[in-house]
């Protein structure tokens, strides 16, 4: 069961200042949201799944989205996390494509789903709206074949000390200006970096013990920043 | 011509796409850009084959990807206006049309099909590559390398007996599991001892598909 969720306007939304929505005009804001729907997950509750055919393109609204795709083996591979504003299988319903990874939140959500035509009629329409997803696109192709050269010269170490600045990168820091934004399991943390559960524990309790990170259950709290980049070997 | 971007548009647009594009041949090993030079062209392959790639600190190279008649490259550059972020070189003799980065950009301005199967063309090398580095982080260096063979046999088919139809030199194939030469060359040798790929001079044929995608699921 989820809640019934308030279709949020978009042209008060808080978070389109940081979508790819951000330039679009009055009317064409107004056009999105009588065309969109909105509903509400509960933590742990699936968006889409990997494998489907999109219908339409998802914005977070409010909450949090791990993007996964599940592993030969059966093991989960985490692609990325989103965030408010972000968008979820744009590149699937462009690509005419079926989803290659699932949506899953963790923790309670809502997400406004917009038809498949309203987009491609936005794409054909606004120019400032084509470029911004083209650039969208462009810059996923960049980092994924920066990550190509990242990742394999990165211990293991090095690659859970840069999850958790992704981590914070994404979802911010609490009021103390030091606990992650996000409490995850260690699996979720292990499905992240790519390494097993107990490898992920090792290496936390080892940056706990060198005091870059300070431990409370699921949350994680940043006690050395700069020692942290250092770990994570992010000179650039 | 059907699969490539500009298949729609050149049925209205024949003259203005023939304009703008300059044919350049490229010899087998010859770099088409590098990584962090100024794009100031996109690269259609007209007949050909090319890698990219981005080295590490190290000088260790790393394939992106492999690419064959009717790709493009070097589009997100040109769309973020930034430096080539990989570098492009050919396997075999290559010919590619290069078209200016202002023709392009006005061409896909002016022209919504062209918009939409560059965006297209975006949106699965950002699936491609995301799936390599996945691979990167989840796989073992035989799963990926198994991965890589798949990949190449995939994009670039098999010649008449059944060997996948291009030259592979170690540089590639440890280019492609990330691991170094000697590890990959070992375990090439291996899957041979085993009968799961044929190898030949700089030629490698997959004998059992069914028995290869097996070691993707242990």
């Amino acid at each position: 069961m989820t809640n019934k969720a308030e279709i949020p306007n978009c042209e008060d939304c808080k978070t389109r200042g940081k979508s790819i929505f951000c330039d679009l005009k009055s009317d064409e804001l107004a056009d999105l949201s009588y065309n969109k729907g909105c509903s509400s997950y509960k933590k742990g509750q699936v968006i889409f799944y990997e494998g489907r055919r999109p219908t339409g393109l998802y914005c977070i609204n409010k909450g949090k989205v791990k993007i996964a795709k599940l592993g030969e083996e059966g093991k989960e591979q985490i692609v990325r996390l989103a965030r408010e504003g972000d968008i979820l299988g744009y590149r699937s319903l462009i690509g005419g494509d079926a989803y290659s990874a699932s949506a899953e939140t963790l923790e309670e959500t809502s997400v406004c789903f917009i038809p498949k035509e309203a987009i491609f009629n936005l794409i054909r329409q606004s120019p400032e709206f084509s470029i911004k997803i083209i650039e969208l696109v462009s810059k996923d192709l960049k980092s994924a074949e920066n990550k190509v050269t990242d990742l394999a010269q990165k211990h293991v170490r090095e690659r859970v000390a840069e999850a958790l600045l992704m981590l914070k990168e994404t979802y911010g820091l609490e009021d103390d200006e030091q606990t992650l934004g996000v409490a995850l399991t260690r699996e979720v943390l292990a499905n992240i970096v790519g390494t097993a559960t107990e490898t992920v524990i090792r290496l936390l309790s080892e940056l706990k013990k060198d005091e870059i990170i300070a431990l409370e259950g699921r949350k994680i709290k940043i006690l050395n920043h700069k020692q942290l980049i250092r770990t994570a070997s992010i000179y650039d | 011509m059907k699969t490539s971007v500009f298949s729609g548009c050149l049925i209205d647009e024949k003259v203005n796409i023939s304009n703008l594009k300059k044919f350049k041949n490229f010899k087998k090993g010859e770099s088409i850009f590098n990584e962090g030079e100024n794009a100031q062209a996109v690269f259609y392959i007209y007949d050909g084959k090319v890698k990219t790639l981005k080295k590490d600190k190290t000088g260790k190279e790393h394939i992106i990807s492999f690419a064959k008649n009717g790709n493009l490259l070097g589009l997100h550059a040109i769309i973020n206006d930034t430096k080539f972020n990989a570098t492009a070189i050919t396997l075999e003799d290559t010919s590619v049309c290069c078209i200016s980065k202002d023709d392009f950009l006005n061409l896909i301005k002016e022209d919504k099909n062209a918009f939409m199967r560059v965006m297209k063309l975006l949106c699965y090398d950002a699936d491609t590559v995301e799936k390599r580095v996945l691979s990167i982080k989840h796989l073992s260096v035989t799963q990926r390398l198994v991965e890589g063979l798949l990949l190449l046999q995939q994009t670039f088919g098999k010649d008449k007996n059944n060997f996948i139809n291009i030259s592979l030199k170690d540089i590639e194939l440890s280019g492609l599991t990330s691991a170094n030469k000697i590890v990959t060359r070992n375990l090439v040798k291996k899957m041979k001892e085993q009968q799961l790929i044929d190898v030949v001079a700089d030629k490698i044929s997959i004998l059992n598909t069914n028995k290869l995608k097996g070691i993707l699921r242990n």
